[in-house]
């Protein structure tokens, strides 16, 4: 069983629990539900290419695991596999900027499901100015997964790890089976 | 030789060149070197080739690099997918500052843990303003009568993407360090890539 592994996942049977890139990059939930998987990060070196922005491959990865994420959890807990995955790259987000991701489902079906993943940054000209926050849209992405795959044990860390974190955040998912079907 | 930016060219001659490629990553204070290599250091990514043509390399799946069921996570694929395809368009555009715009990844078959991983980007379109880079996915297949002589010949695609740049953005001097790196690694490989001088001569050595 997982129980309390700490932040490392326990590699003993050699499958990682997902989160070592998102570790990485220095990623903080925001939220996990069935209805909104979101977080946050700051762009730094690491995470960024030779210009000085965002690593478009960041934002692609980003949108990949949150959408898959979320599939799993409304799909409870079923393997779920993406398919196919588009990223528009609408603007830089230079180092030092603060990314929030955001992916909520466009359609939950049996079969197949379809998340919509935004990507925003704060706007610096209008926050200085005035109360409200204006946000610039730096990346669009969709993800197409498809649901349904037979579950195996191997996903439970990672399971368990979201349940954890959804908690924190005042949400109960649907709980994990302790018996294989 | 005109250049846009006559600072960065002085700078650039033999001998700094030469200093930059020994300097370790982390040890210089005060400067942060943005190569954009970091997070292929982080997955044991190998390169294989570097030049106009061609972009690719390999690595095993890992734990760092699979998601809990156990096969290789499609973000790392697209992730993997960009940086070649806008390395290879670098390249191609004399160094010019280049951004994509718009990633598809189809994936296609699951990789699993320890399984080793081809990656290739081609480029499908070099224009002035846009180019298009194919990049694909592949893994050696295990055969039942595997030899142990003869590599295995047979390779089945996991994905394909397709990632569309803008080129001929002016570029700035903090893209120096990455494009250096890209120069060795094509030296490694016997690829001789057009110095980054940004003076207009297209490569004429491929």
């Amino acid at each position: 069983m997982g129980g309390e592994d700490g932040e490392k996942g326990d590699l003993a049977d050699g499958v990682g629990d997902g989160f070592d890139v998102l570790n990485f990059i220095d990623f903080h939930w925001d939220m996990v539900s069935p209805s909104e998987m979101s977080g946050r990060f700051v762009v730094k070196p690491k995470s960024s290419q030779p210009f000085g922005v965002l690593h478009g491959g960041i934002t692609a990865f980003l949108a990949e695991t949150l959408a898959s994420l979320g599939a799993q959890i409304v799909s409870r807990w079923a393997r779920v596999a993406g398919i196919d995955l588009t990223v528009s790259h609408l603007q830089s987000a230079p180092v030092g900027s603060e990314v929030i991701a955001k992916a909520v489902p466009l359609r939950v079906g049996k079969r197949v499901q379809v998340w919509d993943v935004t990507f925003t940054t704060l706007n610096k000209k209008a926050s200085s100015s005035n109360e409200e926050q204006q946000f610039t849209t730096v990346a669009v992405a969709r993800l197409s997964v498809i649901v349904g795959l037979p579950d195996p044990e191997t996903g439970r860390k990672g399971n368990e790890k979201l349940i954890a974190i959804a908690r924190e955040k005042n949400v109960e998912l649907f709980p994990l089976m302790n018996s294989k079907l | 030789m005109a250049s846009v930016n006559s600072r960065s060219f002085e700078s650039l001659k033999e001998e700094n060149v030469e200093a930059g490629l020994r300097k370790p990553p982390e040890s210089t204070e005060g400067r942060v070197v943005i190569d954009g290599l970091d997070v292929l250091h982080f997955i044991d990514f190998k390169w294989d080739a570097v030049s106009t043509q061609e972009l690719c390399g390999h690595f095993t799946v890992t734990a760092k690099t699979c998601q809990p069921f156990g096969v290789l996570h499609g973000g790392i694929t697209a992730f993997l997918a960009e940086t070649l395809a806008s390395m290879g368009a670098q390249v191609n555009a004399n160094w010019a500052r280049v951004a994509g715009i718009d990633l598809n990844v189809n994936h296609l078959l699951p990789v699993a843990l320890g399984d080793e991983l081809i990656v290739k980007a081609t480029p499908l379109r070099v224009g002035k303003r846009v180019q298009v880079w194919d990049v694909k996915f592949t893994t050696p297949v295990k055969s039942p009568t595997s030899s142990t002589a003869s590599s295995p010949k047979e390779f089945a695609t996991t994905a394909v993407a397709r990632l569309t740049l803008l080129v001929g953005l002016p570029a700035p001097e903090k893209a120096r360090d990455g494009n250096e790196k890209l120069i060795a690694i094509a030296k490694a490989k016997n690829v001789e890539l057009p110095p980054d001088e940004r003076s207009g001569i297209m490569p004429s050595k491929l």
